[in-house]
């Protein structure tokens, strides 16, 4: 009996080399196709409602996959990831105001995320399990309170106007991203960011460092008692993604030249998490399906009042954590092993 | 000065003390953060609204009233969200709490608006001069009021029944499977109590601070931060951490900045959390 | 052997709340043997293994890898030095396949932090580290598994990896903690065997198990712990005959008080074909006990036998998957533990479970949480008759209690509910000998008073001592039954403990 499971063991692993070969295609048809798809769009829906939400859609995209190297790869579920946004805003708004070119307020964006993370990893992630939750959604709430509060700097409720549009000045090509009409070109600025972070929680994944994540994901103690150094690798994951995901403050500033506390609350963390669980945490397309669905259905509901919209964010919160514990990329993946193992 | 400072923190301690109790009382018997509880100390405060302003209730009736409302809806809650969810890990039960949180605190913002209210208070008039400080006699009733539900509830804890099948299941629940207490009468207990708090500080907040459906998620998320500081599923950490917070928050707001008031909770968590994870009076951790 | 010390523990001592789970514990590892730590559940083993791997901090001593001071090192510092342990409740990465189980735990032998993952080149590194991967499971004999994911494989299987996970870690000195729980007589030769040729390649080894049998067979060298003191130490050959180790493993105090004999009665408990799984292990196959009206029953039989799931089967706490258990006559199947209460059943579960933040008038009064007020009334003083010392600490914390008030208290707080059965389970676990023998004439006296006893314990001389009937237990199934006079005698009883 054991040599046959294990004759089927082989079976199995020569099989699934097959199924490799034919499944990288696939992935390759698919991610050229989305690729396609993403430069298109923006000369596919033309009106400017639908360019604006084209480039949300980028921006969500940069923050889920920064979400999802905590959520998906080391299953670390925080909850305050939209303030780590607005520190990078705040940083990169600030800074270009004062006269600093484009490039180094996003530099700004991703060091302020980067030292915020730090900041919050440290106490946050002595803590396991739900109470690391918590404190990230409070510390997340604190950070919009702060903003609230810096009048001199921040200039309170009121928020920042004015800030500066994008200027790029790249080999003696000039171009300000005049965002208020014209937004096609920002669009690609944004993608172009949204596909390099892709490519880096991809490469993260598949590296060393994300092998150690899911170690932590799977058994903390396990994964100490192998030589990974939990706390630590926590830390730099933490840092890492609130860095990306004050770059996206940055290019969210820059993008509606006004920012205010209310941008980033924790109702915004609490998208980008329902975002990062509905497009299905831990997969390669998770991160993209999660913000098309989600920004698409908000504006589907812009009929509604905002207040309405949120009830129906939170109920289809509630629901997707019942029924789809994996998100739709991972439902879509369950869904084909099983009619692949019905097949066989 | 100080004197003043101590009573009008009296009444801010208070009032999270209830909340936080509520909190770490769930927390302790199903290890669930649950912040809709925010959401029914904000239904509390426009039962309070609405039951004065519109129906001419009397504002003592008020209180029962909200009461009820708050344990229902606490039980409902409960029944409907968190039971159906117990087989998930204590993160997925806190993402449908912040859910609901949202649900709630919105379907509010939709019916009653963003208006601020203000409930007119009892005994607006009455003032007592104590050694130069001034206390209010709705002040006076708040400390009471307060002050009668805190010992209610740990009375009820310690001497009825169901209080002790209550302790022992957040203490040992394989314990108190054996001796045969049944956890989902005990859960229901937990949160029908932590409900009732909850819709009662709402209504008494509801006639000194003025309000609109945003103070849910304030109000909870000051109350878990106590409740971290006090220590998780602590009662006696609950009830000291909200004084401390209460008063650090008054003293900051009058000898420093009112602005960073807000704060002082926070930071207090913070601090606990560095240098004692488990909080002031937090059960020692498990061995592994 | 070169007699160079790879590990030396000195004077180690853990304490929890003022219970000393070691004490002043001293032993070493020579480079390139097999030590085996072994002694009875509780001794302290498992503690020592935390301790010493930085699971746990310890209240005093030293710990020295390779001559170095590592003490309150964290487990991956330790690690990163050499030193790798295994887990007691398998632990494996059971989401990821079996060849990337490997990979995440040949984590130190990767370069590189985050910068190289993002931008370093992984080709290159990527056949070094399959080449690495295949030959550890080969080695361990997992090869044709590779691709299966962990949480599929069969649990002796699963116990395999979790070593050849340690080996990815590239360890000087392997830690296994109980590599042994739950297999087979088959299954854990083959495990030894393979210890045996992770040796000669090198890796000095340090293993805890109480499969005394399997132990004394593979080991080079035996510590045997009790108490958290070390009791013996040598060649597992004498160590094993030494009088206080077969004491420790089999109990003393066959000079209590027998219990009066009873005639036929009908059956309390009947337990026919009983199978439970966790998981992939079953740990109970087709198990069948009786308990009579009247009768104290022993279950006996070596760790991990089943002797506890049996017990948590009766009382609900545990789904079981075949078979039928019958209280009074009623079937249990669908009954809810809180209604198995109700109908008369009390179980004091292993390790006590009281409340530990209630004083101890309240632990009892929740064992009568059913009861009118004056019957518990009654209750109580028929559980201070038994333990006077309650009665003097009625307004004390639980928690402050000592280890045999506690255990006084459990099975006070057991018996309040006025139970027709009662199941016990290792009531004398870390007890004294002198307590030991003052919680088994109390059950004797309870029993007079006509409860019927299902006990599981791991002092068999006792156990046998008072009861009337005895089961034997091994891998989940009943290896003997009948009178316990005669087991008393019986040879096999010896053999489950010791393997001698």
């Amino acid at each position: 009996m054991r040599a046959a499971s294990r004759a089927e063991g082989r079976l199995g692993s020569a099989e699934r080399g097959g199924a490799d070969l034919a499944r990288t295609r696939l992935t390759w048809v698919l991610g050229l196709a989305v690729a396609a798809l993403a430069i298109a769009a923006p000369h596919v829906f033309t009106s400017i409602a639908a360019r604006h939400l084209l480039v949300l859609i980028g921006i969500n995209i940069v923050l889920v996959a920064s979400l999802d190297l905590l959520i998906g790869g080391a299953g670390l579920l925080s909850l305050g990831h939209a303030a780590f946004m607005g520190v990078g805003a705040y940083a990169s708004a600030l800074l270009v105001k004062a006269g600093q070119p484009f490039a180094v307020g996003l530099g700004a964006g991703l060091l302020a995320g980067a030292l915020a993370g730090l900041l919050v990893g440290l106490p946050a992630l002595r803590l396991k399990g739900h109470y690391f939750s918590v404190v990230t959604f409070i510390v997340g709430i604190i950070i919009t309170i702060l903003m609230t509060n810096l009048v001199d700097l921040t200039r309170g409720p009121m928020g920042l106007t004015g800030i500066p549009f994008a200027k790029v000045d790249l080999f003696g090509w000039h171009h300000t991203f005049k965002t208020i009409v014209f937004k096609v070109g920002y669009y690609y600025l944004v993608l172009a960011f949204a596909a390099l972070v892709l490519l880096l929680r991809w490469r993260l994944g598949r590296s060393r460092f994300g092998r150690a994540l899911t170690a932590v994901k799977g058994d903390e103690n396990l994964a100490e008692s192998v030589g990974i150094a939990t706390y630590r690798v926590k830390l730099t994951a933490f840092t890492v993604a609130a860095a990306i995901a004050g770059l996206a403050g940055s290019l969210y500033a820059h993008y509606t030249a006004f920012i205010s506390p209310d941008s980033f609350t924790f109702v915004h963390s609490f998208d980008l998490f329902v975002m990062n669980l509905l497009g299905g945490a831990g997969t390669v397309a998770g991160p993209i399906i999660g913000p098309v669905f989600l920004t698409a259905l908000s504006s589907g509901l812009k009929g509604l009042s905002p207040a309405l919209a949120h009830v129906v964010h939170g109920t289809v919160l509630i629901l997707v954590i019942v029924a789809l514990p994996t998100g739709i990329a991972g439902g879509v993946k369950r869904a084909a092993e099983a009619l692949r193992g019905r097949r066989r | 000065m100080a004197l003043q400072l101590a009573l009008n923190a009296l009444h801010s301690s208070s009032l999270y003390a209830l909340v936080a109790l509520g909190l770490t009382l769930i927390l302790g018997v199903l290890d669930i953060a649950d912040f809709a509880q925010g959401a029914i100390y904000m239904l509390g405060a426009y039962t309070a609204y609405f039951a004065t302003s519109l129906f001419g209730v009397p504002f003592f009736l008020a209180l029962p009233i909200a009461m009820v409302i708050g344990a229902l809806l606490a039980a409902g809650n409960y029944l409907v969200v968190y039971r159906p969810l117990r087989r998930f890990s204590g993160a997925t039960t806190f993402i449908a709490a912040l859910g609901l949180l949202l649900i709630l605190q919105n379907l509010a913002l939709q019916f009653f608006g963003a208006d601020f209210r203000l409930v007119k208070a009892p005994f607006a008039n009455v003032r007592l001069n104590v050694f130069g400080a001034t206390w209010t006699g709705y002040q006076m009733f708040i400390a009471f009021a307060v002050t009668v539900l805190v010992i209610g509830s740990w009375a009820f804890l310690k001497f009825t029944p169901v209080g002790m099948a209550l302790r022992a299941v957040s203490q040992n629940r394989r314990g108190a499977l054996v001796v045969g207490l049944d956890p989902f009468k005990v859960e229901l207990v937990a949160f029908l109590l932590a409900g009732a708090l909850a819709g009662a500080a709402g209504t008494l907040a509801s006639g000194v601070n003025a309000f609109d459906p945003s103070i849910a998620a304030i109000v909870v998320i000051k109350a878990f931060a106590i409740v971290i500081f006090g220590g998780m599923g602590s009662v006696p950490g609950a009830i000291v951490g909200a004084l401390i917070v209460g008063l650090a928050e008054n003293l900051t707001a009058g000898l420093v900045n009112t602005q960073y008031a807000e704060l002082t909770a926070f930071v207090l968590m913070i601090l606990v959390l560095l240098v004692r994870p488990r909080g002031l009076f937090g059960p020692p951790e498990a061995k592994l | 052997m070169s007699g160079r010390e790879v590990l030396q523990v000195e004077e180690l001592t853990r304490s929890f709340g003022g219970f000393a789970a070691v004490a002043d514990l001293s032993f070493h590892v020579e480079e390139g043997e097999i030590l085996g730590l072994v002694g009875p559940n509780g001794a302290g083993k498992t503690t020592t293994f935390n301790v010493v791997t930085g699971f746990l901090k310890p209240s005093g001593g030293k710990v020295r890898f390779r001559g170095e001071d590592v003490t309150g090192l964290a487990p991956h510092a330790l690690a990163r030095r050499g030193m790798v342990r295994t887990f007691q409740h398998t632990r494996v990465f059971s989401d990821l396949s079996v060849a990337d189980n490997i990979r995440v735990a040949g984590h130190l032998r990767e370069r590189g932090g985050i910068w190289r993952s993002v931008f370093g080149s992984p080709g290159n590194e990527r056949s070094a580290v399959q080449g690495r991967v295949r030959e550890i499971l080969e080695r361990v004999g997992l090869g044709a598994l590779a691709g299966n994911r962990a949480g599929s494989l069969a649990y002796g299987e699963q116990r395999i990896l979790e070593i050849a996970l340690a080996l990815a870690a590239q360890p000087q000195l392997l830690l296994l903690d109980e590599p042994f729980a739950g297999m087979n007589e088959s299954e854990s030769s083959a495990a030894m065997d393979l210890i045996h040729r992770i040796r000669d390649d090198g890796v000095t080894v340090l293993v805890i198990d109480h499969h005394m049998q399997t132990m004394a067979r593979g080991c080079d060298r035996l510590v045997v712990m009790d108490h958290g003191l070390k009791l013996a130490e040598g060649r597992p050959a004498d160590v094993v005959n030494e009088p206080a180790v077969v004491e420790a493993y089999l109990g003393a105090g066959s000079d209590v008080t027998a219990p009066a004999t009873v005639a036929q009665a009908e059956a309390v408990l009947d337990v026919s074909e009983l199978d439970v799984r966790y998981d992939r292990v079953r740990a109970l196959r087709g198990t069948s006990l009786t308990v009579r009206r009247g009768e104290i029953v022993a279950l006996v039989g070596a760790n991990g036998a089943g002797k506890t799931t049996l017990l948590r089967a009766v009382s609900g706490l545990v789904p079981v998957t075949g078979g039928r258990i019958e209280l009074l006559g009623r079937n249990l199947a669908g009954v809810s533990p809180v209604a198995r209460v109700r109908g008369g059943l009390a179980h004091c579960p292993e390790g006590r479970e009281i409340f530990p933040r209630m004083t101890v008038l309240e632990n009892l009064l929740l064992g009568a949480a059913d009861r009118e007020p004056d019957a518990s009334a009654s209750e109580l003083e028929h559980v201070f008759r038994l333990f006077p010392r309650l009665e003097e600490r009625t307004s004390q914390f639980a928690g402050s209690l000592s280890g045999g008030e506690q255990q006084m208290l459990a099975i006070g707080r057991a018996v309040m509910s006025r139970p027709k059965l009662l199941l016990l389970d290792e009531p004398t676990l870390g007890l004294s000998p002198l307590l030991a023998r003052e919680v088994a004439e109390t059950l004797v006296r309870l029993n007079a008073g006509g409860l019927s006893v299902l006990l599981v314990e791991q002092n068999a001389v006792l156990a046998l001592a008072i009861a009337h009937r005895a089961y034997v237990i091994e891998n989940g199934r009943i290896a003997l039954a009948g009178p316990a006079a005669e087991l008393r005698n019986d040879e096999s009883v010896k053999r489950v403990y010791l393997g001698a």
